[in-house]
């Protein structure tokens, strides 16, 4: 009988097991290694078109960079964007997205990457 | 507190007087699944439970009110789940549930069309529960759960060279706590089931150097019956509140357009075709919807899934 609990109990830990050591090793983290601007890698600035808006409106925004065969990863911590894998991204907020949002855009190529941010508020 | 227990009445009434029905859009984290009745399972039974749910919206929403946004063409995600059960001891369960978006995405029109898609796995679940209390007559039991919700799934998921937004990561990002507490009851004729439950869920800030942001607490009470339709067919009807705190952002702002009321209607069919084998198809339908400020609102929903009660020291029953 005792036997029989421990087998059941494996099997059972089997399951469970296999559900999250599967999730756990399901779980990437992007690690990004920003480095200092150089000739080779810079952001120069970034832009938009307008820094204040109100929400759904849409506005460009932009960097000015350095460097060749480079990579762009847009980042918003409130808002949307369409970036299509270019130095220019559409920009627009919903109704949660009211405040003062961040927006960064990470430049990489062979020599690293770097990073800047600028700040869109949306009414 | 009071005001939750007399939006809960006036909710109910109003389930009897609104025509129109509503539901819930895309939001962060898994959605919520498993068929409901939580009954707790025997010392060595193992309960494995598949399911997939599908969800579209399309609609946007002012306080109770539809209102026209151009931009937004409609909003929906396919999520599969899987969930296993163990009876650790004869009053202790442990549960752990994960589940994959298959497509999470929104079509906007900006002003052509694009359509965000996000997918992958979401949050891993793990909950304990206690059968506090069990009555042979009436056949009754209280059962007290305790579960946490681990952010395994990614939450930064770009497309296109820019990150999709918080609402279509597949994961929350961020750990959640929930309790609950499950009562259920079995006529003596054995052709109709009573259950209810309440639930809460406190969700701590979003683990990343570059969010401030934690989702508002959740709280639910449902009440449901279950009838014996035949031998093998069962219907369920269950009637859900639910209630969502608005998030909060930098500085603990307090975010205008998040945070809900929502009363639900989910009718569920349960088919037993082979020994301890079960079907299930469930809908939610939300009757009626109360957002704050502007929020995007959904047009329907259904799940369905399969589940099976393993006996491990028998070959299998129920």
């Amino acid at each position: 009988m005792k036997q029989m609990n421990y087998k059941s109990f494996s099997i059972a830990c089997i399951v469970f097991i296999f559900i999250n050591s599967f999730a756990i090793s399901c779980k990437k983290e992007k690690k990004i290694e920003i480095v200092e601007p150089t000739v080779n890698l810079a952001i120069d600035s970034i832009v938009a078109t307008k820094t204040n808006i109100v929400v759904w409106e849409k506005i460009k925004i932009t960097a000015y960079t350095k460097g060749q065969n480079l990579k762009y990863l847009w980042q918003a911590d409130h808002g949307s964007m369409v970036g299509k894998d270019s130095s220019t991204v559409t920009y627009w907020g919903c109704y949660s997205c009211t405040g003062a949002n961040t927006v960064k855009c990470t430049v990489s190529n062979d020599y690293g990457s770097v990073m800047d941010t600028i700040k869109i508020t949306v009414k | 507190m009071k005001n939750a227990v007399a939006y809960l009445i006036f909710s109910i009434f109003f389930l009897f007087i609104e025509s129109e029905a509503y539901s819930q859009c895309c939001s962060a984290g898994n959605p919520v699944s498993g068929d409901g009745q939580q009954k707790s399972i025997n010392k060595n039974q193992l309960r494995i439970y598949w399911s997939f749910k599908h969800n579209y919206s399309d609609q946007y929403f002012f306080k109770n009110k539809k209102e026209d946004i151009p931009f937004i063409d409609n909003s929906r995600f396919n999520y599969s789940s899987l969930q296993a059960t163990y009876g650790v001891s004869k009053k202790w369960n442990i549960q752990t549930e994960l589940g994959y978006f298959f497509d999470k995405s929104q079509t906007v029109e900006i002003p052509e069309k694009y359509v965000f898609k996000g997918f992958g796995i979401g949050d891993l679940g793990i909950t304990t529960k206690y059968q506090i209390l069990s009555l042979i007559k009436p056949q009754s039991e209280l059962v007290g759960s305790f579960g946490v919700k681990i952010p395994v799934g990614k939450f930064d998921q770009d497309m296109d060279g820019a990150m999709l937004p918080i609402s279509l990561q597949p994961s929350t990002g961020a750990m959640k706590y929930n309790i609950g507490l499950y009562y259920s009851r079995v006529n003596l004729n054995n052709k109709w089931s009573f259950y209810s439950f309440l639930f809460a869920e406190y969700s701590s800030l979003i683990q990343s150097d570059f969010f401030y942001y934690k989702y508002g607490n959740y709280y639910s009470l449902a009440l449901f019956g279950k009838y014996k339709l035949t031998n093998r067919i069962y219907t369920v009807l269950q009637l859900r509140q639910e209630f969502w705190d608005k998030d909060k952002r930098e500085n603990d702002e307090k975010i205008e357009s998040t945070g809900s009321k929502v009363t639900y209607m989910a009718p569920q069919i349960l088919y037993n075709f082979y020994e301890s084998w079960y079907l299930l198809a469930q809908a939610d339908v939300p009757l009626y919807k109360y957002v704050n400020g502007h929020q995007l609102t959904n047009k329907y929903s259904f799940s369905f899934g399969v589940h099976k009660t393993l006996n491990l020291h028998k070959k299998s029953s129920e």
